[in-house]
């Protein structure tokens, strides 16, 4: 039996599928991420596990027993950390964590223990006096996700910790996730951000409308390309002739240009294809400024799969 | 419970500087628009007497007579400036031959004024009686005086005049005609400053929900930054939450109403009665309805945008329904009887009323606490029921 599943989930909000009958599992110590563009329903999937949506349909499993029928199972040994900064602006740094420390039973030296050790982890204990509002939006997101792991909860969610934060402390909050998994933290991990997923993640679920599009391993899901390489061709022009007649080469995938760059999936790539898309720009007499021939990656499967890509 | 108590106690401390802002400032206005029904305005009325007779000076005599005017005896450019100005709501000329005019019921008051008020006709009726008066003193001297030379009797006609109308006039004012007698069901006796003091409770109640509905603006925050939630997906349950933030908000709401209470009577003189206990017994129902009757409107609504448009509404319509700003005595509309019966106002307002102004004592307390309770219970598990089901 996993440590966590979920069978057949759905959720509505009035016309609206946010999630349409998802399935998927988690085996302790995992990082599973959940990886889809804006409204795909990763939040919605990770509210209703955390227990604070309920789902239309569907089962969700943690350690055998049902979250919807106990929701206090998991509860306790979860750690959520939402988009939003839950934080409270006019409190300290310490002021929150003990609050929150508190939300989950801890008390006295214990208590005081576990925020110096987190405030550590999460690389705040020089500032732990101050107001969380005169903070830095990297020093919240990394408050944020210290008030999740007071308690040292088996299982913890992270709904797009990152979003509009530094590279710094992008990578300390990646490091930080790390290191807990390490510790044997299971991570159920969101984000629209491919590289992030990539580098944290040995289980992938894709999402895309509500829909698990594809899950696996990420080498599972590049696998799923097959011989796609993605081309990247910067050009002196573009124009829709050009594209026309690149799309309708032989073992050409998919087109799309963003200004001067053409960007070409091509299946089962040969050096010969390869080398008949650059005769084509030249008889279009278009200048060749420069050519990437890019490994297949999750933003590939994702194109692959929806036809658009992951930011659109 | 007692983590989410803390919580919001420390963040009440951490506002301590709005708390007390809004605090004077619900003393201060409550003690201003109390004082506002205090006050004894009286209109400006200017009169222009041209005519010195015995006649217009009588009827200036009259004008003078009455407590709900003022009067001004001057010129007639002097009572036009004030009348254009404002100063003076109307004048009041007595053109010169007034007398003459008058014994051959021709007689012209001229009435100036730029706009028609409750006063204006007070004005008039003093005029219509004092003619009226002035009549009927005439009628009584001429009879008496043919009455007199009939009978061939000597008479100084002056000083029978003078006579007849002192007569008259000491009648009139005696008013011996009936007495009236009223009482106050139980033999309890209104207060002298009964209607101050209506106002001054109303006033009181409809602050009170001011400051409580703030302490619901942070539950409302919470919601907009996901600490709310991350509270609901903590191991603390869900009633622990809304009760928690019910205990904290009636407890703040009530210090704020116990300095109220407390502070306009030693700051500002405001006489709450002899039953200062009581009254905050009732109050502190009052806020515990208030209280959840906010968290039923914080279940509800999302962003403070909502809530902040929604909470004048609610205040001020109730606080009105429920006799804050009138006292329901004057209200005929059974519907608007009922839906005061609904208000919390309606309840506290009138059983403070009793104590305060009628010197009722604390038994009469014992029913409006507890449909007060029971109005904060219900909303209570209102509320509670919204959160369930919209977490």
């Amino acid at each position: 039996m996993s440590f966590l599943s979920v069978e057949n989930l759905s959720k509505k909000f009035k016309e609206v599928t946010a999630v349409d009958g998802i399935s998927f599992s988690l085996e302790k110590g995992e990082i599973l991420g959940l990886l889809g563009p804006n409204g795909a329903g990763k939040s919605t999937t990770i509210s209703m596990i955390s227990t604070l949506l309920r789902p239309d349909t569907g089962e969700i499993m943690y350690e055998n027993t049902s979250i919807l029928k106990k929701p206090k199972r998991i509860q306790a040994q979860l750690g959520y950390v939402p988009q939003e900064i839950a934080l409270y602006p006019t409190l300290s740094g310490r002021e929150n964590l003990e609050f929150w420390g508190r939300a989950y039973g801890l008390k006295g030296s214990h208590l005081k223990n576990r925020v110096n050790t987190i405030s550590e982890i999460i690389g705040i204990k020089e500032r732990l006096k101050d107001k969380v509002k005169n903070y830095s939006g990297g020093m919240k997101r990394r408050l944020n996700i210290g008030a999740a792991l007071l308690h040292e909860p088996e299982l913890i969610i992270m709904d797009e910790p990152t979003v509009g934060i530094d590279p710094q402390s992008r990578k300390h909050i990646l490091d930080t996730v790390l290191e807990l998994n390490k510790q044997g933290m299971t991570v159920i991990y969101t984000s629209h951000y491919m590289e992030e997923v990539e580098y944290l993640c040995n289980k992938i679920c894709i999402m895309d409308k509500g829909l698990i599009i594809a899950n696996g391993t990420k080498d599972e899901l590049v696998q799923m390309l097959n011989d796609r390489k993605k081309i990247n061709i910067k050009v002196d022009q573009v124009n829709d002739k050009v594209i026309n007649t690149i799309r309708n080469l032989k073992n050409v995938d998919n087109v799309l240009h963003e200004d001067t760059t053409i960007k070409v999936t091509m299946k089962n790539y040969k050096q010969n294809t390869f080398k008949e898309l650059i005769d084509r720009l030249s008889e279009a007499q278009i200048t060749i400024h420069s050519v990437a021939v890019n490994e297949p990656n999750l933003e590939a499967v994702f194109l692959h799969l929806t036809g658009r890509e992951l930011r659109d | 419970m007692i983590t989410i108590l803390r919580i919001r106690l420390k963040l009440y401390i951490h506002e301590l500087s709005i708390f007390f802002g809004l605090l004077a400032m619900s003393i201060l206005f409550t003690f201003i628009f109390g004082a506002s029904f205090k006050s004894n305005y009286k209109p400006l009325i200017c009169i222009v007497d041209q005519d010195q007779s015995y006649l217009s000076q009588t009827f200036v005599e009259s004008l003078n007579y009455n407590t709900t005017i003022k009067t001004l005896i001057t010129d007639e450019e002097t009572a036009s400036k004030h009348v254009k100005s404002d100063k003076a709501i109307a004048s009041i000329l007595f053109e010169k031959g007034f007398n003459d005019a008058f014994n051959h019921n021709q007689a012209k008051v001229t009435l100036v004024k730029t706009k028609d008020i409750a006063e204006i006709y007070l004005v008039k009726n003093i005029i219509q009686k004092t003619a009226f008066t002035i009549n009927h003193d005439t009628l009584v001297y001429n009879s008496t005086l043919n009455y007199l030379r009939q009978n061939e009797i000597q008479i100084n006609e002056k000083s029978l005049m003078d006579s007849i109308s002192k007569t008259a006039k000491d009648s009139w004012n005696k008013k011996l005609t009936y007495h009236l007698n009223s009482y106050f069901h139980n033999h309890y006796v209104a207060d002298e400053n009964a209607t101050l003091k209506h106002y001054l409770i109303g006033y009181a109640l409809m602050f009170s929900i001011f400051f409580v509905f703030f302490g619901i603006g942070s539950i409302i925050d919470e919601k907009r930054n996901y600490v709310w939630q991350r509270q609901i997906v903590s191991p603390i349950s869900r009633l622990s939450v809304t009760t928690g933030n019910m205990i904290a908000t009636t407890f703040m709401g009530f210090l704020q109403i116990f300095f109220m209470v407390y502070g306009g009577k030693f700051l500002f003189g405001i006489d709450w009665g002899q039953h200062d206990l009581s009254v905050l017994i009732v109050l502190t129902a009052f806020v515990f309805s208030t209280t959840c009757l906010g968290l039923l409107i914080a279940s509800l609504v999302k962003t403070q945008q909502q809530l902040s448009s929604i909470v004048p509404i609610i205040t001020v319509g109730t606080s009105m329904l429920g006799g804050c700003m009138w006292s329901l005595e004057m209200i005929d509309s059974k519907i608007l009887l009922f839906l005061a019966d609904l208000t919390p106002q309606k309840w506290a307002l009138q059983s403070i009323e009793k104590m305060v102004i009628y010197g009722y004592g604390m038994e009469i307390i014992l029913l409006p606490i507890s449909i007060l309770i029971l109005m904060g219970i219900v909303y209570l598990l209102l509320a509670w029921s919204f959160t369930r089901k919209r977490a």
